[in-house]
């Protein structure tokens, strides 16, 4: 009998596939996790108030509840960053004068700020929140070939990284879930998408935003 | 608190949910009729079958597949019915669907007992609307 070698996934459908497989994980995981913490927490409400913290309840219920919380903080990371590979972008094309407006921004390019970049302004706002909070930033801006660069300060964390944020999360999801580094993955892949690029380099939160011609 | 005395229905195949769900309403509204459907199978039917007025929790997941389509025949055919759409996860995306299909919110399911409290008083009271993961309103 001969056997018919199924035709092999396409990297597009490969790459469909593992998204869904990210959006099912954060999903299908949290579902029996959440029934672990909610039950945990009625549980401890039935436990003794004056029961010592060395009691074996305590001391497994404490446990059960830590595990559960950092389990949470895992998934979440996990869902936000599968919602930055599908979420709507809206890529037409906004001003930097709109975009940078309340930071305080040096650079050499004498008309800055009609110059305009094709991303969906909300994600370049959210890198700003996250690396600034909302206090104005000092934001380095140069034009190299048809990118717009922008240099922003970095924080304790990213000080210590270089290159991809989401090459850090996926190398280690336990040190980096629910910290500053897992929003700026997120902002790293929905920018991907768009054709701009973000990473950390020299101590910095560096931002590639290609240019685009759009109307004054 | 339920104070309108609305029946209230959970719809969840995962026991574990539906009971701790149940477990958590009574302590919010102990009053309250409260019935529990975790065969999950032609839920369209037995929905339609509700009490008036009732307030309905759905699992966004079904066997058949998502909630959704459920949620639009149902809500058409039973208006009076105050159906909250809910997930482990759920996106702005998954919110706005559940919204034009009928429902009064799409919520992802809270963390915490503290945070179910508070999404079962908001949407028995009437101030539901699309909602964070730790059930407060947005």
């Amino acid at each position: 009998m001969t056997l018919t070698r199924p035709a092999a996934a396409s990297g597009a459908e490969l790459q469909e596939l593992l998204d869904s497989l990210l959006y099912s994980v954060s999903h299908d995981l949290r579902s029996p996790l959440l029934s672990m913490s909610l039950s945990s927490e009625l549980i401890a409400g039935q436990v003794d108030p004056h029961a010592p913290e060395s009691s074996s309840a305590t001391v497994a219920l404490e446990a059960l509840q830590h595990g559960a919380k950092d389990l949470e903080r895992m998934l979440q990371a996990i869902a936000l960053l599968s919602r930055a590979r599908r979420r709507p972008l809206d890529a037409g094309g906004v001003h930097l004068q709109a975009l940078l407006g309340g930071q305080v921004v040096i650079s050499d390019e004498a008309n800055l700020g009609q110059l305009a970049v094709a991303v969906d302004p909300m994600v370049v706002r959210e890198v700003l929140d996250v690396v600034g909070g909302h206090i104005p930033l000092e934001v380095r801006a140069s034009v190299e070939e048809r990118v717009v660069v922008l240099r922003l300060p970095g924080t304790d964390r990213t000080d210590a990284l270089a290159g991809s944020f989401v090459r850090a999360v996926v190398g280690s999801l336990q040190a980096y879930a629910g910290t500053e580094i897992e929003r700026l993955a997120a902002s790293e892949i929905a920018l991907t998408r768009q054709g701009a690029h973000l990473s950390a380099v020299d101590g910095s939160v560096v931002l590639w935003l290609p240019l685009v011609e759009v109307e004054p | 608190m339920n104070d309108d005395g609305r029946p209230i229905i959970i719809v969840d195949d995962d026991i574990d949910h539906a009971v701790i769900m149940r477990t958590v309403l009574s302590m919010v509204a102990p009053g309250a009729a409260v019935s529990v459907a975790t065969d999950t199978r032609n839920v369209d039917v037995q929905l339609l079958q509700a009490p008036r007025d009732a307030v309905v929790f759905m699992d966004r997941m079904l066997p058949d597949g998502e909630a959704f389509a459920v949620v639009a025949s149902v809500s058409e055919a039973r208006p009076d019915l105050r159906i909250t759409v809910l997930s482990a996860a759920l996106d702005d995306v998954d919110r706005d669907r559940a919204l034009q299909a009928g429902a009064i919110a799409g919520i992802e399911k809270p963390g915490s007992i503290d945070g179910w409290r508070s999404l079962f008083r908001d949407v028995l009271q009437g101030r539901s609307g699309s909602s964070s993961s730790d059930g407060a309103v947005a």
